[in-house]
């Protein structure tokens, strides 16, 4: 059976049936909502700011552009965005779990980012805006936990301008044995402790770190690019490859 | 890669300490607003510094790198942008004075306004940047250097007082005015009492004429 056949997804390290995974993803982020930025900066010592500045950089975004933030969750992206494509320009904010968009929608108030941005609770698999719409589609921290992964590249390609770019920013594969070590305690070990005492949930945390281990490599997911129709896709790792962006254009 | 993630940490540093100043200056947030859309590029010439800049209504977004154009670049050695940042009359050292535009000069001319009109405390950035520590070491630095600077003043007060009154003899000492004054104060007294003494008596020969 291929993979698209299955009727079952991975959920961390254990496979459920696809309808369940979508529910038990949803359950991870309505109960992490609250504290997920403070844990962000915790679990990665602040450089996920990084990971996402660079992305932004890397996207040539410019005044009058249409955005799409997919699984923009509490808006770190939407509201740089926001800021560059200025009053002429458009930025959606797209996540699945409404817990999460609450309080990137409170986020972005607070900070004055409001007259530009939508909010929009989507599925990335089935996404509802028209063909050809967005400049750049970005999708951060999200991809691993969308259920059909090929299914959510097929539409976002298909929301994609021609020429439009497509930026997935995901935890990934390092290649350095030493640092793949570490980062496997760490993930383990301390994540899910973090977890608990912070967010009061560990378990959460041991899924987050179980998907990023199940998630497609650095390889994989270009080819999985490449295969939702969207040319020029190359990759970049960062810090050693525990993240990568994978970029590709719509043609 | 390591050298990009560093620069990237750098650019955001520099960009929240900036963007903290600036939410207390209201005013400059809103000459920034009207150019929200523009990309303006800084090219140090002698330093491998390179950025853009993009003014929003909320302060400024900085890059390090940019896909498409930007609307102006400036272009100059760092000793003119750091003249521009320090001096106290921004307008009379900013553009012309070794940094060169190119592109919109409009928008480079609005840009110099803010900078000039922005009410900005520059050291307060730097004590952002640098932390506390270094931030207090700089301003004991200051401090110290200033309390020297008014003692060095009040020193040379009195020794050009000095030189004047027992060199040059040109004025005359403290004590030797103040004894001057009261003899001035003396004589008048005694002219006071003279001219009561001269009324009195004038008034008793007149009475006496009389009877």
């Amino acid at each position: 059976m291929s993979p698209v056949d299955k009727d079952t997804a991975d959920f961390g390290y254990k496979e459920v049936p696809k309808d369940e995974k979508v529910q038990r993803v949803a359950e991870v982020f309505h109960s992490v909502a609250a504290k997920y930025d403070v844990m962000n900066d915790l679990m990665s010592g602040g450089i996920h700011r990084l990971w996402k500045k660079l992305t932004i950089e890397q996207s040539g975004a410019r005044a009058g552009m249409k955005i799409l933030d997919i699984a923009g969750g509490t808006g770190d992206l939407t509201l740089r965005f926001a800021r560059i494509v200025g009053s002429s320009g458009r930025v959606t904010l797209a996540d699945i779990n409404d817990s999460m968009l609450k309080v990137g929608r409170d986020k972005l108030t607070d900070k004055g980012a409001v007259a530009n941005i939508d909010f929009v609770q989507a599925n990335a698999e089935c996404l509802p805006f028209p063909d050809n719409h967005f400049d750049i589609i970005t999708i951060a921290f999200g991809l691993r936990n969308v259920t059909d992964k090929d299914a959510a590249l097929r539409s976002m390609q298909r929301v994609l301008k021609p020429g439009g770019k497509l930026m997935v920013l995901e935890f990934s594969k390092t290649d350095n044995p030493m640092l793949s070590s570490v980062y496997d305690f760490y993930s383990f070990n301390i994540l899910p402790k973090l977890g608990q005492l912070i967010a009061g949930d560990g378990d959460s945390y041991r899924y987050l770190a179980e998907s990023i281990r199940m998630h497609p490599d650095q390889e994989t997911l270009k080819s999985m690019m490449q295969a939702a129709d969207l040319v020029n896709c190359k990759y970049q790792n960062m810090t050693g490859g525990v993240v990568a962006l994978h970029t590709g254009t719509k043609p | 890669m390591p050298t990009t993630m560093l620069k990237t940490a750098v650019v955001l540093l520099l960009e929240s300490s900036l963007n903290k100043l600036l939410a207390t200056d209201s005013v400059t947030l809103l000459s920034l607003a009207k150019l929200s859309g523009k990309v303006i590029e800084f090219k140090i010439s002698d330093a491998p510094i390179h950025f853009y800049l993009f003014p929003h209504p909320c302060g400024v977004e900085l890059q390090q790198q940019f896909l498409g154009d930007s609307d102006t670049l400036l272009q100059g050695p760092l000793t003119s942008f750091t003249a521009l940042l320090s001096s106290e009359d921004s307008s009379a050292q900013f553009f012309g004075n070794g940094i060169s535009i190119s592109g919109d000069t409009k928008l480079a001319a609005k840009f110099q306004r803010i900078i000039a009109e922005a009410d900005i405390d520059w050291q307060g950035l730097v004590a952002n940047l640098s932390g506390d520590l270094v931030a207090a070491q700089l301003a004991k630095v200051v401090n110290s250097t200033r309390a020297q600077l008014s003692i060095t003043t009040e020193s040379l007060e009195l020794n050009i007082a000095e030189y004047l009154q027992e060199e040059a003899r040109t004025l005359p000492a403290g004590p030797e005015v103040e004894g001057f004054i009261d003899d001035v104060d003396n004589i008048r007294s005694a002219v006071d009492r003279l001219d009561a003494r001269f009324t009195l008596l004038t008034a008793q020969v007149s009475t006496q004429s009389k009877t």
